[in-house]
């Protein structure tokens, strides 16, 4: 990946918090200009890297740059503009929908009016009612306008959908991969709901216990995994990593990981079939693998 | 509808960017951002001083006809203008209830504006909001504190201005000294400085404990402990200064504006007289006995007292600036050190989105 089209370089990054380590030496890269998806369970630390990608929480080693630059604690420098929408979807409940826009054209080096006011024309969020008396799926919606006027280089949101209902889910989703298509931003979404990214995310970075357990393009990670079903067997009929196994009395399953070759070979052993795996599928079958390993570990460390 | 009916929100970035009208953190938006956001503790502040303002200006304007009416005397008992002022609630009785309130007013500061600044962003969880846009976390909370800390200063200055005429125009009717904590307290430029330094205090206790209202009530607490301390200790700010004068003599110079600590003499075994002989030697019980006999009976002549002089300590009213200075260093001390521990705690909070 070329440095200008890196959004995000992660380096080493861990971060503890006391005595629990959230995220332990995390390291990846972004592409710029695509939607991540940021995916784990609860708990996993995505909250944490979100904090940390935008500059509001130090990181107790590794460093972090967006677009080429180091980020450090106490917000955003000039030329990485990063902004990040929690999960709670903060909004001053006194304030009206017309005001925040103001609040953050008056917080921002870089406000686009149009943009935050269309979005909220789009779904129609009534500009002059206080933001305590919005619900819940408008005040988000508010919440998104603010983060979108500002125009950040990276934009990072923390479970955005959590509050919509499933059409107002489906129409976010849609306009904030327009947004991404149309403007020169990287977008960051947290879920730990993996049907959600369906169609939306172009990249995947997969976190589990506070480290990048999987991290690719969303097709080619797909392309390069199959599930073979045959005959029961220890191993499957052909190369790759097994990433899962599964086995019954006559048939065992195996989620592969295809090795990185230009031309893929065939699966030609009898009784075997090869399905290609959905992205729901690939996110489970990570994490499942991954907590087995680190069950192994602790038992074989007790 | 379906999103595709919907033309697209934007335009290219580089065709729909727009600048913000002002650069962020500019002292425009940043003074509609606090405007908008303490604007009813801010007018019910500017009520609160103006009806009190307002209410202390009549009164010693009223003071003040009366005290010409009397000759720029005292006025006589019986007279119309002595029971107009001693009446019930007559003027001088509103007059000191009006300056013991301004003692108080530093508190609202601390408690309505200082308090709330970051309590309410932690309570309803939109410091990450505030601190998430382009205006730096610190530069959000200077430029917050200058905007708040100098609207308290203008606020307190007025009611610091108008107690101090008012105060003096009480002293000036009757026969209290300025002194008296009443007075004291609520002149010079005390309500000022004490009401910037408690509304620090306030932001502190904001930033430390996070909660509106356990932050109020330390605040309160504070206020009311560090009050009556001052009230009981400001007359030994400087340690006072004595002087020998006849016993039974007439007042020293300058004494209306003097606060007398110890003027008196005593008598008893044991019992330190505060009498001095012309040689500057205290007399014991026994050397006055031996000296006047018949002192410690119930039919005492103290003629034989005459010569001596009893040690004067005292407050000359010279003194109220510099105890004033020491008193307006002290609060701006405290601000400075709240302040302080604001910066310390903003910088170690550390946000996460979750």
């Amino acid at each position: 990946m070329s440095e200008s089209a890196i959004a995000v370089d992660v380096r080493g990054v861990s971060k503890r918090y006391r005595r629990v380590w959230a995220l332990r030496e995390c390291e990846f890269e972004l592409p710029a200009n695509q939607v991540i998806a940021l995916v784990g369970a609860n708990g996993a630390g995505k909250s944490t890297l979100m904090s940390i990608i935008s500059g509001l929480l130090p990181a107790t080693s590794g460093t972090v740059l967006v677009g080429g630059r180091r980020v450090g604690a106490g917000g955003a420098q000039a030329g990485n503009r990063v902004a990040i929408l929690a999960q709670h979807k903060p909004v001053y409940r006194d304030f009206n929908a017309a005001d925040m826009l103001r609040f953050g054209r008056s917080t921002n080096r870089v406000w686009d009016q149009r943009r935050a006011l269309s979005w909220l024309e789009r779904f129609e969020v009534p500009l002059t009612r206080r933001c305590g008396k919005l619900s819940g799926g408008q005040r988000a919606q508010v919440a998104l306008a603010v983060a979108l006027g500002s125009r950040p280089d990276v934009l990072l949101l923390d479970e955005p959908l959590s509050n919509l209902d499933p059409v107002a889910r489906s129409e976010v989703a849609g306009e904030l991969m327009g947004q991404v298509a149309d403007g020169e931003m990287t977008l960051m979404l947290s879920t730990h709901i993996v049907s959600e990214l369906v169609g939306v995310a172009d990249h995947l970075l997969l976190l589990d216990a506070g480290r990048a357990a999987l991290c690719g393009d969303v097709e080619r990670l797909l392309a390069s995994h199959l599930r073979l079903t045959g005959p029961r067997a220890d191993q499957p009929p052909g190369p790759g990593t097994v990433v899962h196994a599964q086995h019954a009395d006559r048939q065992s399953t195996f989620i592969v990981r295809l090795p990185d070759t230009p031309v893929l070979p065939a699966i030609v052993a009898p009784g075997w079939s090869a399905q290609p795996v959905s992205l729901e599928e690939l996110v489970v079958t990570y994490l499942k693998a991954q907590r087995r390993t680190r069950q192994a570990l602790e038992a074989a460390a007790a | 509808m379906s999103s595709l009916t919907y033309p697209p929100l934007s335009a290219p970035r580089s065709q729909g960017r727009e600048s913000a009208a002002a650069p962020a953190g500019g002292v425009s938006g940043l003074l509609w951002l606090t405007w908008r956001q303490h604007r009813w503790a801010i007018l019910a502040c500017l009520v609160i001083a103006a009806v009190l303002t307002g209410w202390m200006a009549y009164l010693a304007a009223e003071l003040t006809t009366l005290h010409h009416q009397c000759h720029d005397m005292i006025c006589p008992t019986n007279t119309p203008q002595s029971q107009t002022l001693h009446a019930p609630h007559g003027p001088r009785a509103v007059a000191d209830f009006l300056l013991l309130v301004v003692r108080y007013v530093p508190v609202l500061s601390g408690v309505f504006i200082g308090v709330p600044l970051l309590t309410r962003e932690h309570e309803q969880r939109t410091l990450l909001l505030a601190w998430s846009q382009d205006v730096s976390p610190l530069r959000w909370l200077w430029a917050k504190l200058a905007l708040l800390g100098l609207f308290v200063a203008a606020l307190t200055a007025a009611v610091a201005g108008v107690s101090d005429h008012l105060a003096h125009a009480v002293v000036a009717i009757g026969d209290h000294s300025m002194w008296d904590s009443t007075h004291f307290l609520a002149s010079g430029m005390l309500p000022l400085t004490s009401g910037v330094g408690w509304f620090a205090v306030g932001v502190a206790l904001g930033a430390a404990i996070r909660r509106t209202l356990p932050a109020l009530l330390t605040a309160v607490a504070g206020f009311i402990g560090l009050t009556l301390y001052v009230q009981l200790h400001y007359i030994t700010l400087l340690t006072p200064l004595s002087q020998f004068a006849p016993v039974g003599a007439p007042p020293l110079p300058g004494s209306a504006t003097s606060l007398t600590i110890n003027a008196g003499w005593s008598l008893g075994a044991g019992i330190e007289s505060n009498l001095f002989d012309a040689s500057g030697h205290e007399l014991s019980y026994a050397t006055l006995v031996r000296m006047c006999p018949g002192i410690n009976t119930d039919h005492a002549n103290f003629s034989c007292l005459d010569s001596l002089r009893v040690l004067v300590v005292y407050q000359p009213g010279s003194r109220i600036p510099v105890f004033h200075l020491i008193l307006n260093f002290g609060y701006l001390g405290l601000a400075a050190v709240a302040l302080l521990a604001v910066w310390l705690i903003v910088r170690r909070t550390n946000l996460r989105a979750g």
